[in-house]
């Protein structure tokens, strides 16, 4: 299965628990999730959530001056971010869970066959 | 889209434009501070490697699909490829130094067309309010009376000034109407232009209603001699057997010569008297051949024929000579 479809719907979760555990600016935030696995996230869609849930008020955002280019616009994770990614871990916890069982359950009485 | 070009590689830079495009319908602000931020992005995507952007990023237009999709942006309208494809051309182009600076030029001047179009659209406005047979417009609209007119006018270009300050507006019926002022004040403004340039040219007429006395001015009587309303240039006379005369020296009422008054004309042939007189009341006049100096053709007359008079004698050798002295008796000119 393509794993861009599964993306869509964590995204969200996905970059707040990378900004949970640093602040970062849109590249930065792509790289970390690529290196933690992620290989096909696409960069557009990270900046549009950052975008997204910053319009949504879950993360703050400030700019940093840098010494080799532009500046750059950071985002951090805020208390509602930080409530959000809770809620969604649990959701998505749970929902991995069940996928978990459901599919142990199919392999077994593959097995069978 | 700021000034963030920190030697942006030309790559980098048509990528950009190229999302910019496919972003142009959301709102300038927003599109400014997505381009922006996109922008070091960018820059940093294209410092890493040696392959194109579009190889790397996928093409700038599905790029801005998704931006769009992930950021819960409203979907592009559906614009098709090729007005994308324009838009981006047309950005591509800005870029260029000979292009950016018509654009600044241009820019420094919409002012001008701010104070304008409140100019063509008060003219428009005074124009459709004037009863249709006494239609006129001058530099300063006339609505009624000078004050309010220059009150109007001044107000209308601080409106108009005010609007193209603020630039583009939020909301969509607000740029509607700006958009449609524009337009009509672009068709209108070379009618309005015409009609101005023709009441200063010919002056606004002025109707006197109500006022029976009508002005009457003083003509300065016309030099010459008119018949039936148009002038005499020659005269040809003819006796009573229809022969024409030559040299005939004719007098008016009061015994002066009769002169038809025509401006200087040195072909016209010069008589004297036997006082050494200039003769300017025989007739015909009878011009001179340029190349020769004499008369062009002594026998000229208008092509008609004149019967003889009925019940006149024929003409004795004393009659011409009577006419021909009738003795100015108070005429010394």
């Amino acid at each position: 299965m393509d794993t861009t479809q599964l993306l869509k719907g964590v995204l969200d979760v996905a970059v707040l628990a990378v900004l949970d555990d640093e602040d970062g600016y849109g590249y930065d935030v792509v790289r970390r999730l690529r290196a933690a696995g992620l290989d096909e996230v696409g960069d557009a869609s990270v900046y549009g959530t950052l975008r997204r849930l910053y319009s949504a008020g879950a993360l703050t955002s400030y700019v940093v001056p840098s010494d080799e280019g532009p500046h750059r616009k950071y985002y951090g994770i805020n208390k509602q971010g930080k409530a959000t990614l809770a809620e969604s871990g649990k959701t998505w916890l749970a929902f991995a869970d069940t996928m978990g069982s459901l599919l142990a359950a199919s392999t077994r009485s593959e097995g069978r066959r | 889209m700021t000034g963030t070009t920190v030697a942006r590689s030309q790559d980098a830079q048509s990528y950009l434009d190229r999302v910019g495009a496919a972003l142009a319908d959301l709102p300038e602000e927003e599109r400014a501070d997505l381009l922006d931020e996109l922008g070091t992005h960018v820059d940093e995507i294209a410092a890493e490697g040696a392959s194109s952007l579009e190889a790397r990023l996928g093409s700038p237009e599905d790029y801005a699909a998704e931006l769009r999709a992930s950021a819960g942006l409203p979907p592009a309208r559906a614009r098709g490829r090729a007005v994308v494809d324009v838009l981006g051309r047309v950005q591509q182009a800005r870029r260029r130094p000979d292009v950016a600076a018509v654009e600044h030029f241009l820019v420094a001047l919409r002012p001008v067309w701010w104070v304008a179009r409140a100019w063509v659209v008060v003219a428009m406005l005074t124009w459709f309010a004037q009863p249709h047979w006494l239609r006129s417009l001058a530099v300063v609209p006339d609505l009624g009376s000078a004050a309010v007119s220059v009150i109007v006018l001044l107000a209308a270009f601080v409106v108009s000034v005010q609007a193209g300050r603020r630039g583009r507006l939020r909301t969509a019926p607000g740029r509607w109407l700006v958009t449609a002022v524009n337009v009509a004040a672009v068709i209108a403004l070379w009618p309005v232009l015409q009609t101005v340039n023709e009441a200063v040219l010919y002056g606004t007429q002025t109707y006197y209603v109500g006022d029976p006395k009508p002005q009457i001015v003083e003509q300065p009587p016309a030099e010459g001699v008119y018949s039936g309303g148009s002038q005499v240039w020659n005269v040809y006379p003819y006796d009573a057997t229809g022969r024409m005369l030559h040299d005939v020296r004719l007098y008016d009422q009061d015994g002066n010569p009769l002169s038809l008054g025509l401006a200087f004309d040195p072909t016209k042939q010069q008589t004297l008297d036997a006082a050494g007189q200039k003769v300017d009341n025989a007739f015909p006049y009878r011009y001179l051949d340029p190349t020769t100096g004499e008369v062009a053709d002594p026998e000229a007359a208008p092509p008609i024929a004149a019967p003889p008079l009925l019940g006149v004698p024929a003409a004795t050798p004393a009659a011409p000579a009577a006419t021909a002295t009738p003795a100015p008796t108070n005429g010394k000119r």
